[in-house]
């Protein structure tokens, strides 16, 4: 500003200074006016000669998003009492007394780079940049935030919530109409927060301030945190079938390795719980709020081993294939009687899958195309179809689905070379 | 050439076999002709040739050590009902280790089931059978002769094929390899048996099996052998061995008899346990005479059962020694040991004797505070 530079070098001079001056020096500070002599133009009229954008312009939407023009703060990187001439005011940029000295009035050299900071701050500014993400901590998308973590709750009084992470699932800028006139904007933030352990809880928020309205979601979630029973820690205990609205959510466990194979939301929100193989299926619309909804409630409904083996009255048995089928027993009944075979009506469900849904229809069997398919009665009366596997035949490598069936005696006779030669040989009597 | 294949038709027809074919085993590489059975009519011109290398070597050789079965016979002593009954007491069945997930089989997901009672014991019946399998231990005999039969001497048959010998397989269907006939005719007329080698080579051609390597593997040389043993893959390396040699293969039993040997020096027999090879192990150890470290291990941890089952073992493998004959009792076990120790350690290892007295503390000390138990539990009631 000139006119406060020039009267600082007047005092200098050992001149004077009327109170009128004073009175404009601080006038024009305030302001931040340029001034012409005739027209004082205030900066923000500058500016807007600069930036605006014409009536139809603004009709057609210009001048809204990201690279639009911003005017410069010309005051950014500056502060009061420094300026071109360096020079200490004891008062102002100084304090008064330093220890046992008065402090004086000092001219310091001349600092070269100052008006060169200056530029290169006044350089970047001007254009709306989004901010730029690490690859690391990015979500789905690159600067949406959309799967990205924002860390754990607030801690409230005693709770620290140590070990736990949130991330947003969903992230919207809604705004609605005011009964004063004009939109009202906001952020809409629905998140999901837990420890990786089972301990998880979801909540939405809406708030005018993003990060408000962040913070506001995840502590809403931490007050809202449910159990999740996990198998191994590593994936549900058995598979289900959940519904809300009308998303509906086919949720199948699955071994070690296989991953979450699901909707981008429930995969974020298994990391948080800590499941890590799983396979969701969702048949209707695909709205996350719902499809959050629906797969925690199947989560919360789950039936525990010990629980199954009481209502069944029978021991729940782990079978793998890469353990030689060996029987582990995950659950015996404890209070209920122990059933016998001759107990068991012959139409009784005994099928896992079916039973952990609480509904025990008959398995019926149904011929689609040719075709063998178990029809399994899961939660609600949905119907999901399984193929019956082929009962095993006596020589393993028959040929598979697409060829045609060969002749017997010509088909031995074409694999003998690859199998097994004492089988072989006795069936075609060599 | 055709001359040469009439007169081989008209020696094969006389050894009647079925299916032959015909193989040298060169020096260098070389073009062979196979001839198909007997039976089928050939066409001179439909020769299809392969060649057959000489086995890839590396210049790598298989480790060997001294005690290999040689001299006497272990077969019968290892197949004997009492021997096998203590081995498979002290092999142990445990079965989170025997059925335990092994690491080159995929993961499926899990089927969880409703059992009655009756179904889960057909289940853990059958288990059973099923780890009996897996424990089945793989069997204890002689080192194959070198001496091979000869058959017959026809001069007439000198030097038709010069440089080369000429071995006929029969590579009929439905016959085990090691019932095959294998026979070699060599360039001074002589039909002779093939010998352990040439057999194993031509099963490895006609009847490649899976995991088997047909050059000598890197972890069974004395460069890599030690390392691996020195991080405790004994069971790894006994299985690969199963897989890649016969029983009565002198690689095989050199192989065997070192890794027998790194584990007895760490007294790491624990890892063996619940696995087919802890038997075999033990046997080898009871056999040779080894038994040191072994009871050192197990005295000092108390474990007097398994060192006087140990004991009664060495008395059936041994039964003309003098501790077979100074033994009285075999129901007290800690006598048993008692006079093993003092008929075979008292010259050889003082180490023994020690872990015999620190037994006997222990014992002493568990009796005390079972006394102790007792009484303050009688006093209580």
């Amino acid at each position: 500003v000139p006119v406060a530079d020039s009267c600082i070098v007047n005092l200098l001079k050992g001149g004077t200074f009327s109170l009128r001056v004073v009175r404009n020096l601080r006038f024009y500070l305030h302001q931040n006016v340029f001034n012409y002599s005739v027209f004082p133009v205030p900066a923000q009229k500058l500016w807007k000669g600069v930036i605006s954008v014409s009536k139809h312009g603004a009709q057609k939407g210009r001048g809204r998003g990201a690279g639009r023009k911003l005017a410069k703060d010309l005051n950014r990187g500056q502060v009061i009492g420094v300026g071109a001439v360096n020079m200490v005011w004891p008062g102002l940029n100084a304090p008064i007394i330093r220890g046992q000295e008065v402090v004086q009035q000092q001219m310091l050299g001349p600092d070269p780079d100052r008006h060169r900071k200056l530029l290169e701050i006044r350089d970047k500014m001007g254009r709306v940049r989004f901010r730029k993400v690490n690859p690391l901590e990015r979500g789905w998308t690159g600067t949406k935030m959309g799967g990205k973590k924002i860390g754990p709750p607030d801690p409230v009084g005693n709770d620290t919530f140590e070990g736990f992470e949130s991330v947003v699932l969903e992230y919207k800028v809604v705004s609605h109409m005011r009964g004063d006139g004009g939109k009202f904007r906001r952020v809409s933030v629905l998140s999901v927060t837990g420890d990786g352990m089972g301990l998880a809880g979801f909540a939405l928020a809406r708030a005018p301030a993003p990060n408000t309205a962040l913070s506001m979601s995840k502590n809403r979630a931490g007050q809202r945190l449910i159990k999740i029973p996990l198998y191994n820690n590593h994936t549900i205990l058995h598979d289900f079938h959940s519904q809300s609205g009308i998303t509906e959510v086919f949720v199948r466990k699955m071994p070690e390795g296989h991953g979450l194979v699901c909707h981008r939301a429930l995969k974020a929100a298994c990391e948080i719980i800590g499941i890590k193989d799983l396979h969701v299926y969702i048949k209707g619309p695909k709205n996350v709020r719902e499809v959050v909804k629906a797969f925690f409630l199947g989560l919360m409904k789950q039936k525990s081993y010990q629980q199954l083996a009481e209502e069944k009255g029978l021991h729940v048995v782990e079978l793998r294939k890469e353990q030689f089928n060996y029987p582990k027993v995950l659950a015996s009944p404890v209070h209920a009687p122990l059933r016998t075979l001759s107990d068991i009506p012959p139409n009784e469900n005994l099928d896992f899958s079916t039973v952990t849904t609480s509904c025990l229809l008959p398995i019926e069997l149904k011929y689609i195309n040719d075709k063998l398919y178990r029809i399994q009665y899961v939660m609600g009366d949905r119907v999901m179809l399984k193929p019956v596997e082929e009962p095993s035949s006596i020589l393993p490598l028959l040929p598979k689905k697409g060829r045609q069936p060969e002749g017997r005696e010509t088909f031995l006779r074409k694999y003998k070379e690859r199998r097994n030669f004492r089988r072989v040989s006795e069936l075609t009597n060599e | 050439m055709a001359l040469l294949e009439r007169t081989f038709f008209s020696l094969t027809s006389k050894l009647n076999f079925k299916g032959m074919r015909h193989i040298l085993i060169p020096d260098t590489p070389t073009i062979v002709i196979p001839v198909r059975g007997a039976k089928q009519k050939y066409h001179p011109d439909s020769f299809i040739g392969f060649r057959v290398e000489p086995r890839e070597n590396h210049n790598r050789q298989y480790v060997s050590h001294p005690l290999i079965y040689k001299d006497a016979d272990p077969a019968p002593r290892f197949m004997d009902a009492r021997v096998r009954a203590i081995l498979k007491d002290l092999t142990g069945c445990d079965h989170s280790k025997v059925f335990r997930h092994r690491a080159l089989l995929s993961i499926s997901a899990p089927e969880i089931v409703f059992f009655t009672d009756e179904q889960l014991k057909i289940a853990q019946n059958d288990a059973k059978i099923k780890a009996d399998k897996l424990l089945s231990m793989p069997p204890v005999v002689k080192v194959r002769a070198e001496e091979v039969q000869d058959i017959s001497f026809d001069p007439a048959l000198q030097g038709i094929m010069p440089n080369f010998k000429i071995v006929f397989t029969d590579i009929s269907l439905g016959i085990p390899d090691n019932k095959r006939i294998i026979v070699v005719r060599e360039n001074s007329g002589k039909l002779r048996h093939a010998n352990g080698a040439e057999r194993q080579r031509m099963n490895e051609i006609y009847n490649p099996r899976k995991g088997r390597k047909h050059y000598v593997s890197e972890l069974f040389t004395a460069k890599c052998l030690p390392d691996v043993l020195a991080r405790g893959q004994y069971e790894f390396v006994l299985d690969r061995a199963c897989l890649q040699f016969e029983p009565d293969e002198p690689e095989y039993q050199s192989v065997v008899a070192y890794v027998y040997e790194a584990l007895d020096k760490k007294q790491h027999y624990d890892s063996l346990l619940s696995t087919r090879h802890y038997g075999p192990m033990l046997f080898f150890l009871v056999w040779h005479k080894c038994l040191n470290n072994f009871l050192e291990h197990h005295l000092m941890a108390g474990r007097l059962d398994v060192a006087s089952q140990v004991v009664k073992l060495y008395c059936l493998l041994h039964q003309k020694s003098d501790v077979a004959k100074a033994m009285t009792d075999f129901r007290d076990p800690m006598h048993v040991v008692q006079t093993f120790v003092s008929l075979e350690c008292m010259d050889t290892s003082a180490r023994v004797q020690l872990a015999l007295k620190q037994c006997k503390e222990l014992l002493r000390s568990q009796q005390q505070v079972e006394q102790n138990v007792a009484a303050a539990l009688g006093q209580s009631s």
